[in-house]
């Protein structure tokens, strides 16, 4: 029988997660390591050879440019492929001598997926603002590996979705879900009575995680080793990276720490004070506040009115983190859950509610209160002429149509006029934006298609407008010209971009 | 029927004595014929529309209502009573229009229409006069015994003639639903579709420079705006050549309506001014304060977009925004005293765009500069506006261009370190 399964492909550490017979979540562990977590680092060999996680970091020692990190940080990135001669992703074609982020992901997915037996289906949780050519390569990288995508869903809410589901778990109010992982971080406001999750609003920041703190220790080694020797070190080497990371991780126990640092000079041992490391990362511990705020804010309430505030993701381990949490709620997060596993397991309760006819008499009875409603996490709009009535121009401008936030489903009609006489066709495009942008120059254009108009009609002929959002992330536009009842219609979701031909070629590879 | 009066000479040589004078005299009994014919027929039109029922109209200045969800706007309140009635249709047109009220040089009372730029629906369409129109039921008897509202008519959505003090003749106008105004007037066969007429005249001050002086203005501007773009261009001690075609591409989109003569000769003139206008922006010569205040006086609003637009493409045109040339830009803006809100949102294109952003470290204040953060608010409006311009840029980390992503991800730098300077 296959399985379903749900899936936090992580920056620096993934997890896959199945539903047991109770119907209770359950991350599985590397067979190898017997860990949970498995490191998203992914080694590619000279010859077919590909390790994924644990044995791929061990690998970076000898053969550091065949090591690909952070590949989730790239997948928006549509024109970069990883170089293993080069240890980096570049721009560039691909190539039979390099790899896409998309296939870089699918071979972590593939070491995931091989932790148990019979896997075809999964969730994948994303960052709530992944950009959508990020979603389409998440879901590319999934058929790679033989995994069919039921859907992907946010990471906080799958983590809400964990904690509401938890034995004993009584949650009830407004939570305040803060998810700080390797690469990203977002806030989750929702309404949680039992085992109903109502979502409110989702703020997050792709470039904001604990390798960026792991850089700023780089910086600091370096500074220190060039003040001693005169010269920097080399800030992208691997060694170096493993002992910020090290570093970083002692810190959260211990006031300071030292460590033997081999430069270009010659080694030296180098000491880092908790108080350094925060100075360094002060900048993002505002990018944090100014998240919170922001939820809060479209929240429409206050940090009294937050009930809780759950911490996910192994950056929350950082004391001044927690502090930074504690400043804004003015009160302590809540302690407890295994704030790397929560997003695995979220995943795979919703894996349960959308395959319930699979599910087993028990499994059914676990997930059968459960219920999540979701919003929409970014705004979309259409490209328009309008009146910019403050310069008195007429220009291209991007309406909005369903605003952020929006429960879903929503659908939401708006109408606009043909522009001039004789206007024999109309642009239909379909924008995104994370913030509520009039400028053309700042949105996403998602689609693009034109309606054909009858002939020598004078201007001011109506055209409705309908984007209907579905709860799995469909959305179905309607541009209609309400006289001649001419339609443009379609259906847009996240399908992946390639055939699964293309995306296979040059990857037969034996991967541990 | 009016005679042509003027006689080709040729003619007149060629008349013999008498027959000359009986001419002439015939020529004077038809002007005087037409004069007086004309009179009549004034006077049969006035006595025509004095005939017309009236109706009254009062014109009170107040500010918009809550309901009307655009603010607390200054505004012009309409309204009317009296007669409202048509004598076979069931609906009627009411028709407002409001004309500036000023005299020529012969001391006459002449009328000029006020325009309303922003909204067309309430324009006559092409000549962007204000006429804003409302059909009504109404009957035979039709008769509003109190003051009954006609429209809120924003302040700020009108444009005067001319620029300060002002006679405004706001006239209500109940007409037939198929008559048409041109030229914020009713011509001959359109009189008799007028029912009823209200008219009230109410002082008012327009502070923005009048679409007639404007248009009159138009070329002094077009050259004061080439001098502030030359000084901008030179503010960084180089004057690049890229900046320059900037300059004269946007100056010689005035010539692309005209015809290939005019526009030639005007092509000429726009290069030689430029040419001395260059020189002058080499040697700094060019006192910038003093062309803003001029621009001041004469530009209107849109014409000063239109400046910051310029301003905007001369300072990215070699791709690097350099600190000079940001600081000169604000000041300039301020000076012009248009929206802070609407070039903020002008600069974040150049800021997402441009290849090179020069900013010093952060306690020079250049990033609140190029932020567009004014310093004369407190530090928690600062700490707010910069969560809201996070928000902003931390979006745009999605974008599809790889500039505005890369620049979008210093921008946010840098609005986080600005956040920890103000212990926000």
């Amino acid at each position: 029988m296959s399985k379903i399964v749900g899936i936090d492909l992580g920056t620096t550490f993934s997890a896959i997660a199945i539903l047991d017979d109770l119907g209770n979540p359950e991350v599985l562990a590397n067979p190898d390591t017997n860990s949970k977590i498995t490191p998203s680092v992914v080694y590619i060999g000279k010859t077919d050879k590909v390790l994924v996680g644990d044995k791929a970091k061990d690998a970076a020692i000898a053969e550091p440019n065949r090591v690909a990190i952070e590949v989730k940080r790239e997948m928006e990135n549509e024109d970069v492929v990883f170089d293993p001669t080069k240890g980096t992703f570049i721009e560039g074609e691909k190539n039979s001598k390099n790899f896409t982020p998309s296939q870089i992901s699918s071979l972590i997915l593939s070491k995931l997926k091989d932790y148990t037996t019979g896997v075809r289906k999964a969730v994948i949780t994303v960052p709530a603002l992944f950009a959508e050519r990020a979603r389409t390569a998440t879901i590319d990288a999934a058929k790679l590996a033989g995994i069919e995508v039921l859907e992907l869903i946010n990471e906080p809410t799958a983590a809400i979705l964990h904690y509401a589901n938890l034995p004993g778990s009584s949650l009830s109010g407004r939570i305040l879900v803060f998810d700080l992982g390797g690469g990203t971080f977002d806030v989750t406001i929702a309404k949680v009575q039992g085992k109903i999750v109502d979502v409110i609003t989702s703020r997050g920041d792709k470039h904001l995680g604990g390798t960026d703190f792991d850089r700023e220790i780089v910086k600091l080694l370096s500074e220190k080793y060039k003040k001693e020797k005169g010269t920097g070190l080399n800030e992208k080497d691997k060694k170096i990276q493993d002992i910020a990371e090290k570093i970083k991780r002692i810190l959260s126990v211990k006031e300071k720490v030292s460590e033997v640092v081999d430069g270009p000079k010659g080694p030296i041992k180098i000491e880092i004070t908790r108080a350094q490391f925060e100075k360094a990362i002060g900048r993002y511990l505002e990018q944090i506040k100014m998240l919170v705020e922001d939820a809060l804010e479209s929240a429409d309430c206050t940090h009294e009115q937050i009930k809780q505030t759950l911490l996910v993701g192994g950056s929350t381990r950082v004391p001044c983190v927690v502090e930074t949490i504690k400043k804004v709620m003015k009160k302590n997060p809540v302690k407890g859950v295994n704030v790397d596993e929560a997003v695995a397991s979220g995943a795979a309760i919703y894996a349960g509610l959308l395959s319930k006819k699979d599910l087993n008499a028990a499994q059914k009875k676990s997930l059968d209160k459960i219920e999540l409603e979701d919003v929409c996490n970014h705004y979309l709009g259409t490209l328009v002429v309008a009146k910019d009535h403050e310069r008195n121009i007429l220009g291209v401008a991007n309406k909005i149509i369903i605003e952020r936030d929006t429960k879903l489903p929503c659908s939401k009609t708006v109408e606009v006029e043909t522009l001039y006489d004789g206007q024999a066709v109309i642009e239909c495009s379909v924008t995104q934006s994370e913030g509520p942008e009039k400028d053309k120059e700042f949105v996403t254009i998602l689609h693009e298609s034109n309606l054909d108009l009858p002939k020598n009609r004078p201007a001011g002929q109506p055209i409705k407008v309908t984007y209907s959002y579905d709860k799995s992330g469909t959305i179905h536009v309607e541009f209609l010209d309400v006289n001649s009842k001419k339609k443009y219609e379609a259906d847009l979701k996240p399908m992946g971009s390639q055939s699964i031909k293309d995306l296979k070629k040059d990857l037969n590879f034996d991967i541990e | 029927m009016n005679l042509p009066l003027i006689i080709p000479d040729n003619q007149i040589t060629l008349l013999s004595g008498d027959v000359w004078i009986v001419y002439v005299i015939g020529i004077i009994i038809l002007i005087l014929y037409n004069v007086f014919k004309e009179k009549d027929e004034k006077n049969q039109l006035a006595e025509e529309i004095a005939s017309i029922p009236q109706l009254e109209i009062k014109v009170t200045k107040t500010k918009l209502p809550e309901e009307i969800k655009l603010g607390p706007m200054p505004s012009f309140k309409v309204e009317f009573k009296g007669w409202v009635s048509h004598p076979t249709d069931p609906t009627i047109k009411l028709n407002l229009f409001i004309k500036d009220v000023y005299l020529n040089d012969e001391g006459e009372e002449k009328l000029m229409p006020v325009s309303c730029p922003v909204l067309p629906d309430w324009t006559e369409g092409t000549t962007r006069f204000l006429r804003i129109t409302e059909e009504i039921n109404t009957s035979p008897f039709g008769h509003f015994k109190e003051f009954t509202h006609f429209k809120f008519i924003p302040i700020e959505y009108l444009s005067g003639p001319f620029k300060g003090k002002r006679k405004l003749r706001f006239s209500l106008i109940a007409t037939d639903v198929d008559a048409q105004s041109d030229w914020g007037a009713f011509s001959k066969d359109q009189v008799s579709k007028i029912r009823h007429i209200a008219s009230t005249d109410i002082d008012h001050t327009f502070t923005e420079v009048g679409f007639l002086e404007n248009f009159l203005n138009r070329e002094q501007i077009e050259n004061l705006s080439i001098k502030v773009a030359l000084a901008i261009a030179a503010s960084d001690g180089n004057l690049d050549q890229k900046e320059l075609n900037v300059i004269k591409e946007w100056a010689n989109l005035s010539t692309t309506k005209l015809e290939e003569k005019e526009a030639k000769e005007k092509k000429k003139k726009i290069s030689n001014f430029i040419k001395e206008a260059y020189v002058e922006a080499k040697s700094k010569k060019i006192s910038v304060s003093g062309l803003i205040e001029e621009l001041n006086d004469k530009a209107i609003k849109e014409q000063k977009y239109e400046l910051v637009d310029l301003l905007l493409k001369v300072v990215s045109a070699d791709d690097e925004l350099s600190k000079e040339e940001d600081v000169m830009l604000n000041k300039i803006v301020k000076k012009l005293e248009i929206d802070q809100k609407t070039y903020n949102q002008m600069k974040n294109k150049t800021i997402a765009s441009v290849g090179k952003i020069e900013t010093d470290d952060y306690s020079s204040g250049s990033d609140e500069q190029l932020l567009g953060l004014s310093d004369e608010v407190t530090n928690e409006e600062k700490c707010k506006e910069l969560r809201k311009l996070y928000s902003k840029w931390n979006g745009l980390t999605n974008s599809s261009n790889k500039q505005t992503k890369t620049r979008a991800k210093e921008m946010v730098k840098k609005i986080a370190t600005l956040r920890s300077k103000y212990n926000c």
